[in-house]
C-alpha cells in the first residue's frame, strides 16, 4: 500500500551572506493514513524546517532536494497553483508562531471566512458563521469572541485559534508545529482530545513537530527523532520510550523532567547543538556522545534497520554490535 | 531561606484591569451596557527582593495582563503597585522612560517582540545605546558573552542574523538575552521557556538563577510548565479566570495543592511514557469567559467539590495552614 505521505532523502539548505546552514540532511520518513508522527528534537535541529517544506512555504534563500510524495504526487514538483489547492484541505499546518501567522489587522471571524471562501467559494454567510463557530467552541473558546482582534487574545487563544483554523476544513493530514506550547495542562488535555477524536472519526493523519515528549507519548503512534539535521532514529513510540537505541534519544527521554517526583534538579544533555554551516564530520551527534568511538568522526554513519526501527548509529553499524546497554536504557 | 528576611520589592494592591469588548454596532444599540473582558479582578499579592514568584493559571486567565500592568506597558483600571515603594502606577512618562531600565518583560511571542528588520546582534545591544551603557565596543563585547550563555553558538555568527533565519527556540533566546542585557532588577519572564527542548531548556533556566544571583534579581515568571515552576519558583500564585486562587511556596504547594483547581491542574501534566495516561480528573465543563463570570467562586462551574455556597458567595484569599487560598472548603467561617 502507498503511504498517504513519504519524505524521500529530504535535504533543506538556507543560503545565508556568511555561508550554508544545513538545516536537514537526508531524512526519510513515511506516514501512513490514520499515522500520528511525532518529530521530536532539540531547539534548531531542522524540525520546523521539515513541515515548513511539506507545505512548499518555505523560505526564498532555502535549497530543497529530494521528494515529498503526498498521495504519490511529488509536492516538491507541482505548480504553486495546485499546491495552494492542497493546503488547508488536504494538509494544513499548524505554526509555530501563532502571533505573526495571525494577520492583526482582520478579526479572527474574517479569518475564518478568507479561508472557507478560498475553498468553498459558493458557501454562504450562515454556514461559515456556524462552522467558524464550532471550531473556536471546540479549543474552548467562546464564539462571541469572533468579532475580537488578535492582540485582544491571550498567548494560548491565538494559539487555540491557529488549531480551529487549521482543523476547520477537516484535512486528511495535520502539520502541527509546537501546538501547545503555551497551553496549560487542562486546555492542553482538551486539544488532544480533538486532535485524537479527529483521528479516530475522520481518519485524520498527523504530524506533531513538538519537544514536549510528555504530549508525544499520549498522542502519536511513530517517533521520528532528529538531530541537527539527520534523522537519529526512528520507529513506534513504546518501543523507542522503552529502549531508546540511538543515544540522543536516550539523553533526550533522561532530560525530560517529572515533576512528579521530590526532586528539583534538572537534567540537560551536555554541551550543545553544533554548527550547522560547520556540522561536525562524521555524524553530528559525536561531540555529545558518550559512546563515541574513532570512526563517528570520520564517517557519517549509515542508516540501518534494527528491530523494525530505523538508526543512524555507528553502535548498530554492522561489525561493531554492542549497543546501549539495556538495564540503563529504561526510562523512569 | 534567605529571601523571607528581605524587603518587599513590588507589591500590588488590589489591581484591576478590564478590556472594553467590542461588538459590531447594530448589537451595541441594542444593548445598555457594553461587556468588558474582565482580564484581572481585584488581585493583590507581593514579592520579595531576590525572589522568584511563579504565576501559572489557566489560558486567558490573565497572566500576561498581570505581567504587562505591573511594568506599564498597559493601564490598569484600578489598584497600585508598588515598586521599591514608589507608586509606579502614577509616574510620569519621562519617569517611566528612565525607570523601564529596572524592569522589563521577557515576551510570550518572541517574533511578534522583535523588530524583524534588525540583525539580532543589534536588537539586544539596542537597550544598552538608549540607556547610553558603555562604549560601542564595550556594547558588542556583552551582547556577544550573552549569546554564549543562552547557546546562540556561534555567537559571531548569530549576531549578524535577522529574526526569520532563527528557528523559534533561538527567537527565544534572543528575547531572553535582550531582557537581561542591562541588568534589570525585576524581570516579567512570560512563557520564557515555552518553546525550548527539555535540554535547551534547563540550561535557559540555570541561566536565568545565576543571573539572578549576580545581578540579585527578581523575578515575576510566568508559565504553563509546572517542571519549570518547581525548579524556578520560590512560591506560586495560580490564577484562574482574573483572581489569583492560591499562592503558597512551592514545596508546599507541590506536596499539597489546597484549592481544587490547582489539584487539578497538578493532576493533568502529561506523563512521558506511552503506556501511561494522565488522570482524567479533567473537567468536562465548559471553560467560563471573562466576559460572563460565574456567580459565586469562579470555579464552581467547574468544580467536583462545589457545594451551594459556592455558586452564590465569591470566596476571599484567606490563610490556611501559614498558606492563602480562595476555597469555601478552607474557609472557617
Ligand atoms: N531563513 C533561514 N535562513 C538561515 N537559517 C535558517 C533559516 N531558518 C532557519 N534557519 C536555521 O536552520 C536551523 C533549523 O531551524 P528550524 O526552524 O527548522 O528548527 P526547529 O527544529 O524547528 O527548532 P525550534 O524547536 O527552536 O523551533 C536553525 O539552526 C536555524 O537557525
Ligand atoms: N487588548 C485586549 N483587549 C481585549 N481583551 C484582552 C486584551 N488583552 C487581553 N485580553 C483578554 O483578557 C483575558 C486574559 O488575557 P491574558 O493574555 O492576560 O491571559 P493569559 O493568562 O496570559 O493566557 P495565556 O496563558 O493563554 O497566554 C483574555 O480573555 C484575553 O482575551
Ligand atoms: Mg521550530
Ligand atoms: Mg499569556
Amino acid at each position: 500500500m502507498m503511504a498517504l505521505l513519504e519524505i524521500k532523502n529530504l535535504s533543506i539548505d538556507y543560503l545565508t551572506r556568511n555561508g550554508t546552514v544545513k538545516a536537514v540532511d537526508d531524512i526519510s520518513f513515511s506516514v501512513e493514513a490514520r499515522d500520528s508522527i511525532g518529530l521530536v528534537g532539540e531547539s534548531g535541529c531542522g524540525k520546523s524546517t521539515t513541515g515548513t517544506a511539506i507545505l512548499g512555504l518555505l523560505p526564498p534563500n532555502a535549497r530543497v532536494s529530494g521528494s515529498i510524495l503526498f498521495k504519490g504526487r511529488d509536492l516538491l514538483k507541482i505548480s504553486n497553483e495546485e499546491l495552494r489547492k492542497v493546503r488547508g484541505k488536504d494538509i494544513s499546518m499548524i505554526f509555530q508562531d501563532p502571533m505573526t501567522s495571525l494577520d492583526p489587522i482582520m478579526r479572527i471571524r474574517d479569518h475564518f471566512f478568507e479561508l472557507l471562501r478560498a475553498h468553498y467559494p459558493k458557501m454562504d454567510e450562515n454556514e461559515m458563521k456556524k462552522i467558524s463557530s464550532e471550531a473556536l467552541k471546540s479549543v474552548g473558546i467562546e464564539p462571541s469572541r469572533l468579532n475580537n482582534y488578535p492582540f485582544e487574545f491571550s498567548g494560548g487563544m491565538r494559539q487555540r485559534t491557529m488549531i480551529a483554523l487549521a482543523i476547520a476544513l477537516q484535512p486528511s493530514m495535520l502539520i502541527a508545529d509546537e501546538p501547545t506550547t503555551s497551553l496549560d495542562v487542562v486546555i492542553q488535555e482538551q486539544i488532544l482530545e480533538v486532535l485524537r477524536d479527529l483521528k479516530k472519526t475522520k481518519n485524520m493523519s498527523m504530524v506533531l513537530i513538538t519537544h514536549d515528549l510528555g504530549v508525544v507519548a499520549e498522542l502519536v503512534n511513530k517517533v521520528v527523532v532528529m538531530y541537527a539535521g539527520h534523522l537519529a532514529e526512528s520507529g513506534d513510540v513504546y518501543s523507542i520510550y522503552e529502549k531508546p537505541l540511538h543515544p540522543y534519544t536516550k539523553a533526550l527521554l533522561e532530560s525530560i523532567p517529572n515533576v512528579k517526583l521530590e526532586d528539583r534538579e534538572l537534567r540537560y544533555i551536555p554541551g550543545s547543538l553544533p554548527d550547522l554551516k560547520n556540522p561536525p564530520k562524521g555524524c553530528r551527534y559525536w561531540p555529545r556522545c558518550p559512546y563515541v568511538k574513532d570512526i563517528c568522526k570520520r564517517e557519517t554513519p549509515p542508516t540501518v534497520e534494527v528491530d523494525g526501527r530505523k538508526v543512524k548509529c555507528w553502535l548498530y553499524g554492522g561489525e561493531i554490535n554492542a549497543g546501549i546497554d539495556k538495564t540503563s536504557s529504561a526510562v523512569s | 531561606m534567605q529571601v523571607s528576611t528581605k524587603q518587599v520589592l513590588l507589591s500590588v494592591e488590589n489591581l484591576k484591569k478590564y478590556f472594553p469588548l467590542k461588538i459590531p454596532w447594530t448589537q451595541a444599540l441594542l444593548k445598555r451596557e457594553r461587556p468588558t473582558v474582565k482580564a484581572i479582578d481585584d488581585i493583590s499579592f507581593n514579592i520579595k527582593k531576590g525572589e522568584t514568584l511563579g504565576l501559572v493559571g489557566e489560558s486567558g486567565s490573565g497572566k500576561t495582563t498581570t505581567g504587562r500592568v505591573i511594568i506599564r506597558l498597559i493601564e490598569p483600571t484600578s489598584g497600585r503597585i508598588l515598586f521599591d515603594k514608589k507608586d509606579i502606577s502614577k509616574l510620569s512618562k519621562e519617569n517611566l522612560r528612565r525607570a523601564r531600565k529596572d524592569f522589563q518583560m521577557i515576551f510570550q511571542d518572541p517574533m511578534a517582540s522583535l523588530n524583524p528588520y534588525m540583525r539580532i546582534g543589534k536588537t539586544v545591544s539596542h537597550p544598552l545605546e538608549i540607556h547610553k551603557i558603555g562604549t560601542p565596543a564595550e556594547r558588542k563585547e556583552k551582547v556577544l558573552s550573552l549569546f554564549e550563555k543562552v547557546n546562540l553558538i556561534p555567537a559571531k555568527e548569530f549576531f549578524n542574523r535577522f529574526p526569520r533565519q532563527l528557528s523559534g527556540g533561538q527567537r527565544q533566546r534572543v528575547v531572553i538575552a535582550r531582557a537581561v542585557v542591562t541588568n534589570p532588577k525585576f524581570i516579567v519572564a512570560d512563557e520564557a521557556t515555552a518553546m525550548l527542548d527539555v535540554s535547551v531548556r534547563s540550561q535557559i533556566l540555570k541561566l536565568m538563577i545565576d543571573i539572578k544571583e549576580d545581578l540579585g534579581l527578581t523575578y515575576l515568571f510566568i508559565t504553563h510548565d509546572l517542571a519549570s515552576a518547581k525548579y524556578i519558583c520560590d512560591r506560586i500564585a495560580v490564577m484562574y479566570l482574573g483572581k489569583i486562587v492560591e499562592i503558597a511556596k512551592t514545596s508546599d504547594l507541590f506536596k499539597e495543592p489546597l484549592h481544587p483547581y490547582t489539584r487539578i491542574l497538578m493532576g493533568a501534566v502529561p506523563i512521558p511514557d506511552p503506556k501511561l495516561k494522565r488522570s482524567k480528573i479533567i473537567p468536562k465543563g465548559e471553560i467560563p469567559s471573562p466576559i460572563n463570570v460565574p456567580s459565586g467562586c469562579r470555579f464552581h462551574t467547574r468544580c467536583p467539590y462545589a457545594t451551594k455556597i459556592c455558586s452564590e458567595e465569591e470566596p476571599e484569599l484567606v490563610e490556611h495552614q501559614g498558606r492563602l487560598v480562595a476555597c469555601h472548603l478552607f474557609d472557617k467561617k
